[in-house]
């Protein structure tokens, strides 16, 4: 048996974060580490179908669901419902299927694999920015080791906004990023290209309009007096080329390294 | 003869007594094996074979070595999986972007499972795949370790992955780059490139048949 503390979640990181995204969920866990926040790991966890959220054929969202579905009987253990992401791909796609997919499809999901318990849709799914969120953000500023004071432009993108019924914050004024970087001592900057797209998986194709898109949200960003851009996703940190993650901006300002 | 069950061969009805294996059966009615057959315990998956049952809506596969017969089935041996087998380095291979490059079909990985649930072996297959894709070799490799090649998952595979080429792959990388080398092995190894058998394995090039026969004997007693 596990000693949990009070603020303990499900954990899902998605492929990406255990490829070349390692330094999200590194820091993210550091993080964690510092506030005392417990994130537990499934013990099993399937790629939640990234680019295929938006499709129809319910073959493309078997892992998503399935990954739910191991989430329901991990919850009996450590028991909580919420389910946590940091990736914003992954919470899109999770959040989505987790209670927008119609109850017929549930039913045909469910039915077609015979091999696992069916999906009840007991699970929330949560983004990172949102744990915080409840965590206090109040409660954060205690502790802050090191007033970095930059100017600091969030980058929200499209998946962690859009639709809005899933979104984290208010899908046109979002805030919670603010909100998160003044309490750990930094200057936020808002700036009306922090919800535009990047341009996704086009960079895939090398398609032109990702340049295009990324040169646009820089030179917003910049125009605000931006010193420093950050994001909670993989993609778009690719895309823009001069991001952080946010959570490695907190654990700098947490002082991390001093934690060990 | 005691209890007899019909089973279906190309089609074609033949009754054969119950209890005896799907191999041991097409035996029995008159084929022999010229392909499709090896080890006959289970070991070497060359025996595939799909079937099914009378009134069952569901296509069942295993080892014909390893099943047993049962009334009203209908049976398919394949002599072997066809799979894309691409060539490559070992030594150039260490993560999973160097495995896409290999296998860039394991990106359509559905987590459909229906891999796992044909695998003979018992082995969690899908699982397999997925350790891939999120960079884990370790486990790739350890979760796939009883794999017997028979490609029963690659045929059933809707993303079309062949799972146990894959995993075999991820095996020799896991034993190239992740685990320690094993001392007496490279002792081994070294032994017999200076040619320390030589002498006795080309004695045994000369020996005629039954001699051959006799020592195989003779080591399995």
């Amino acid at each position: 048996m596990i000693l949990l503390g009070k603020y303990r979640y499900m954990y899902y990181p998605g492929c990406t974060l255990k490829g070349w995204a390692k330094d999200l969920e590194t820091s993210t866990l550091k993080v964690c580490e510092i506030l005392g926040i417990d994130l537990i790991e499934l013990d099993r966890w399937y790629c939640c179908g990234g680019v295929f959220e938006l499709s129809d054929n319910l073959m493309r969202h078997l892992g998503a669901v399935r990954s739910l579905i191991k989430a329901e009987e991990k919850s009996k253990e450590i028991g909580t419902g919420d389910l946590v992401t940091i990736c914003s791909m992954c919470y899109n796609v999770l959040r989505r299927i987790s209670f927008q997919l119609k109850k017929e499809d549930i039913e045909k999901i469910n039915f077609f694999m015979d091999d696992e318990k069916d999906y009840s849709g007991k699970i929330r799914v949560k983004h990172f920015l949102e744990v915080l969120k409840e965590y206090g953000f109040n409660k954060i500023r205690n502790y802050v080791d090191e007033q970095i004071g930059i100017k600091v432009a969030p980058y929200y993108g499209c998946t962690l906004l859009r639709p809005e019924e899933i979104g984290i914050d208010d899908s046109q004024k979002p805030r919670i990023m603010e909100e998160l970087l003044e309490a750990i001592g930094m200057d936020p900057v808002s700036f009306p290209m922090q919800t535009v797209c990047c341009g996704s998986y086009n960079s895939a194709r090398g398609i032109k309009a990702v340049e295009t898109l990324r040169k646009k949200i820089l030179e917003s960003a910049k125009r605000e007096g931006a010193e420093l851009i950050v994001t909670s996703c993989p993609l778009c940190k690719y895309n823009l080329k001069e991001a952080m993650y946010f959570t490695e901006l907190m654990e700098m300002a947490l002082g991390g390294a001093r934690h060990g | 003869m005691g209890k007899t069950v019909r089973i279906y061969v190309m089609g074609r009805e033949y009754e054969v007594p119950e209890g005896l294996t799907i191999m041991k059966a097409l035996e029995y009615v008159g084929y022999r094996y010229i392909r499709g057959a090896g080890c006959r315990a289970g070991f070497c998956g060359a025996c595939t074979t799909v079937y099914r049952k009378n009134g069952d809506y569901k296509l069942y596969s295993g080892l014909a070595c390893q099943t047993t017969v049962e009334d009203g089935m209908y049976l398919v041996q394949i002599p072997f999986v066809p799979a894309e087998k691409p060539k490559y380095e070992v030594s150039e291979i260490k993560d999973v972007e160097d495995i896409l490059r290999v296998y860039p079909e394991i990106a359509r990985c559905l987590s459909c499972n229906t891999c796992t649930k044909s695998c003979p072996q018992g082995l969690e297959t899908m699982d397999v795949i997925q350790s891939i894709l999120r960079g884990d070799i370790k486990r790739a490799a350890e979760l796939s370790f009883d794999c017997i090649q028979c490609g029963i998952c690659s045929m059933r595979c809707p993303a079309e992955i062949t799972h146990y080429h894959v995993a075999q792959l991820v095996r020799r990388v896991y034993g190239k780059h992740y685990l320690k080398k094993s001392k007496e092995l490279e002792r081994r190894i070294k032994e017999i490139e200076e040619g320390k058998y030589q002498e006795e394995i080309e004695r045994l090039m000369k020996l005629p048949r039954e001699e051959l026969e006799r020592l195989y004997k003779e080591i399995r007693r």
